[in-house]
């Protein structure tokens, strides 16, 4: 049957940038988008997996991301000292969440509870799974060995084929597999003694469990089975319905969710879906996280919705080496007029490191009127990450959480103080109480954020939504409630408010916070589209991520696309578009892109050349769009499109790019100087998607901007 | 000649016509030759260039005194649980597990 029609029997369809009638296929639609023949429709149907999309179309003309801004009526001038910055990576990213794990002791743990105890009953367990290597087996859900049984869910190394196995009982191995370095969807479904088993909605296996052993007592493991802990790659809406066949064990397809999932009836875990590790089914089971595993905003759907201040908000970075913002001026109004006057201080925090520092806090007072720290003692540090939330006044008085916040995930913190009793709120559960009775608070301070309250020993990671009110008490008398779910406005008495939403040069797919360096900013000199763009002066302006080696961008083996226009305005030296590598190691396996003296596009990874020189030149002072895509593993597997051509000189290599380090504008390993390898001139429109070639044969340039959703 | 700044942004003599626009001060007329300018925390400054950073530290922009200060980056210790009373499998427990999983 001819295909490439619309879904129609008989002649072809072409399709334009503005029309293509009929129904399409998802492989259909890819086609004609990688030629440029897809209507605009304004929405990017692989939006889920760009990972970086820089409009250039921020406000005013000359915005960087340096300047802070206080949210509260009070308008407070903010101080930004050491290389603090800011972006729209935060808490309510619309793209939606996974967890990563490295695949060196990575791994999540819950109870193991009769709810999830799945041994000889009917069952759904589904998630999204985007592995980066096969070389270890991916555990999905399981139990560990307990010395008798054992029961995995699991997608095998080597081959990618889902299994389901318990230990001396029938296993059920898919006939194929899942796909290196894309989202799959894997379904294992069963009722009665049969066992089904589905990727991205094709059933892979359907057989009988003729022996079984026990479930065991052992802890439930997510990305480990016992001792091997090696899980490599990114998992997303895991979901365990106890009790229900979801997806029915006879169906050869399946219809794969497009929307996150829900915690229809009878689940009894759903996790890897938020901005922290927690279980979204009814029973809330509490999810442990060991290894370093890591909450990202990143996940197999597209959004509905724009990144937007109101609605996805922001977040600030403070690099652990001297970052930290401070009220410019002291003022009364962000302490408590009497020692019985309620007040709340909150944020959300996504710690990425801890400081061997005697006490670092994320919200506090100059004064020590009020200090939101972290550590194993009021006014102490230590690697335990407990909350505490006290004021000092010859000795200090407050109140100390035992519970730890998890690094690299987003925690909600609540510190009230109802005007005789103190708390501290952990995502909306009270996790301390008691304290003082007053608070003897007098006179004017500043707030400082990132910083103790005397001097510059950092937090270290990402704060969200910080927010003073005086006069209120939020959340009171040790109830639980649901963390906010958007970002934090100036409610009243709201005497200080941070939303880091002031960022020129961001990230419309919210996972990134970008340092403006040099004077690197917003410009309507030269434009695209829609009136600005962002400028480099070619003497020390750059843009790096914050969040320094990203797994993002550590395209590993595969697919990525690099795409951008450039408006150079000179190009007789070398300069640097991007570079992914090591800032501190020239030969890490990074991709490097830059702009011979002669204007030819050279890339490397480390500093192996792999298209050395391009045989078409870029001009000077005239808008291109340029693209570098790696395709397969194949001759020629890299490919530079040069205004939708691609160019005549192809590239080889498979070398598994471990490097997600970002430099745009600089090489990475001389950021520090003025001028050597610094680009000179405009870029709009850069986008990185990883794990996809959105472009494999020739395709008309872009006509607008890129979608955002 | 006016300069105006919106939320912070680096002062132009020209504006886009919204709201939202303030006065800003104009740069300094001469910067020395082995100075720079900059546009930060709602002032321009005049300043020694950044000293180039070496291993494990990080020179930073100290607002509140007007100078380069030198700073350790933190120290990153990651979280990582011991595994949990594990045995060795004998060979007729292994039986279905591949080399891999091991």
């Amino acid at each position: 049957m001819p295909r490439g029609n619309g879904g129609i029997i008989g002649p072809a369809n072409i399709p334009t940038t503005a029309s293509a009638k009929g129904v399409w296929s998802l492989i259909e639609q890819m086609i004609a988008q990688r030629q440029g023949i897809w209507p605009l429709s304004g929405t990017d149907p692989f939006f889920y997996y760009t990972t970086l999309l820089l409009p250039g179309n921020g406000t005013p003309n000359g915005a960087q991301n340096n300047t802070f801004l206080d949210g509260s009526a009070n308008n407070f001038t903010i101080t930004r000292n050491g290389n603090t910055t800011q972006g729209t990576f935060s808490p309510f990213s619309q793209t939606g969440w996974g967890n990563y794990f490295d695949g060196s002791g990575d791994y999540l743990t819950t109870p193991n509870v009769t709810a999830l105890n799945l041994y000889n009953v009917t069952n759904t367990v589904e998630c999204w799974v985007y592995p980066l290597s096969f070389s270890t087996a991916f555990q999905l859900y399981g139990t560990d060995f307990d010395g008798t049984y054992y029961t995995l869910f699991e997608i095998l190394s080597t081959s990618g084929y889902p299994r389901y196995i318990s230990r001396n009982g029938t296993q059920i191995t898919g006939s194929s597999g899942v796909t290196l370095n894309q989202w799959n969807h894997v379904a294992f479904g069963r009722s009665g003694s049969t066992q089904s088993i589905w990727v991205n909605g094709i059933r892979v296996a359907s057989g009988t469990i003729t022996s079984e052993d026990g479930w065991g007592t052992a802890v439930i493991s997510i990305g480990r089975f016992n001792a091997e802990s090696r899980a490599n790659g990114y998992l997303s809406n895991l979901r365990v319905v106890k009790g229900t066949d979801v997806y029915g064990i006879s169906n050869t397809t399946i219809t794969v969710p497009t929307a996150p999932l829900t915690a229809i009836a009878n689940t009894s875990l759903l996790t890897c879906q938020s901005n922290r590790f927690i279980d979204n089914s009814s029973n809330n089971f509490t999810i442990t996280r060991n290894g370093d595993t890591r909450v990202v905003a990143f996940s197999p759907f597209n959004p509905t919705e724009n990144w937007s201040a109101a609605a996805i908000g922001g977040s600030g970075y403070f690099d652990g080496a001297g970052d930290y913002l401070v009220m410019a001026t002291a003022s009364a109004a962000i302490n408590p007029s009497t020692s019985t006057t309620p007040f709340t201080i909150e944020c959300w925090v996504y710690t990425t490191g801890t400081t061997s520092t005697t006490l670092y806090s994320a919200l506090a007072s100059e004064n020590y009127g009020f200090v939101l720290g972290f550590g194993g003692a009021l006014g102490a540090y230590d690697s335990n990450q407990t909350p505490w939330f006290g004021n000092f006044s010859g000795s200090w008085n407050g109140i100390r959480s035992t519970t730890s916040i998890p690094l690299m995930a987003w925690t909600h913190i609540a510190c009230v103080f109802t005007g005789s009793t103190s708390y501290i709120y952990q995502n909306g559960v009270m996790t301390a109480s008691g304290g003082p009775s007053t608070w003897a608070v007098t006179g004017s301070s500043k707030v400082r954020i990132g910083c103790r309250p005397d001097g510059p020993n950092p937090f270290t990671g990402y704060i969200s939504n910080a927010r003073v009110v005086i006069g209120s008490n939020l959340y009171p008398n040790g109830t639980t409630f649901t963390p906010p779910t958007a970002p934090l406005t100036a409610i009243t008495n709201t005497s200080l408010l941070l939303n880091f939403t002031n960022a020129g040069i961001y990230d419309a797919t919210a996972k990134n916070v970008l340092e403006t360096v040099g004077d690197a900013k917003i410009s309507t000199a030269q434009s695209k589209w829609g009136g600005s763009s962002i400028s480099f002066d070619g003497t020390g302006d750059y843009l790096i991520n914050a969040s320094i080696n990203s797994p993002l961008y550590q395209f590993n083996s595969g697919d990525f696309t690099v795409e951008m226009w450039i408006y150079p305005t000179t190009v007789s030296v070398v300069q640097y578009i991007i570079d992914f590598r090591d800032p501190a190691s020239q030969t890490s396996a990074g991709i490097q892109w830059f702009l011979s003296s002669s204007a030819k596009c050279g890339i490397y990874v480390g500093t192996t050349a792999i298209i050395a020189a391009s045989t078409t030149s870029i001009t000077a002072n005239t808008w291109t769009h340029v693209a570098l895509v790696k395709n397969g593993t194949g001759s020629g597997n890299y490919k530079i499109y040069i205004n939708g051509t691609a160019d005549a000189t192809t590239g080889t290599n498979t070398t598994a790019l471990t490097q997600g380090f970002l430099s745009v504008g600089t090489s990475g390993n001389q950021r520090n100087t003025a001028s050597t390898d610094k680009f000179n001139g405009y870029i709009q429109d850069l986008r990185v998607t990883t794990g996809y070639a959105r472009y494999t044969t020739n395709f008309t340039a872009p006509t607008a901007a890129f979608p955002t959703l | 000649m006016q300069y105006w700044t919106k939320k912070g942004s680096i002062p132009s003599t020209e504006t886009d016509g919204t709201e939202g626009w303030q006065q800003a001060p104009a740069p300094p007329a001469e910067v020395p030759a082995d100075k720079e300018l900059v546009w930060l925390n709602w002032e321009w400054i005049i300043r020694d260039p950044k000293p180039q950073d070496r291993a494990g530290w990080q020179w930073n922009w100290q607002h509140e005194d007007k100078m380069w200060v030198e700073c350790v980056w933190g120290v990153v210790e990651p979280v990582i649980e011991p595994l949990a009373n594990i045995e060795s499998f004998a060979t007729d427990q292994i039986i279905n597990l591949t080399t891999a999983q091991l």
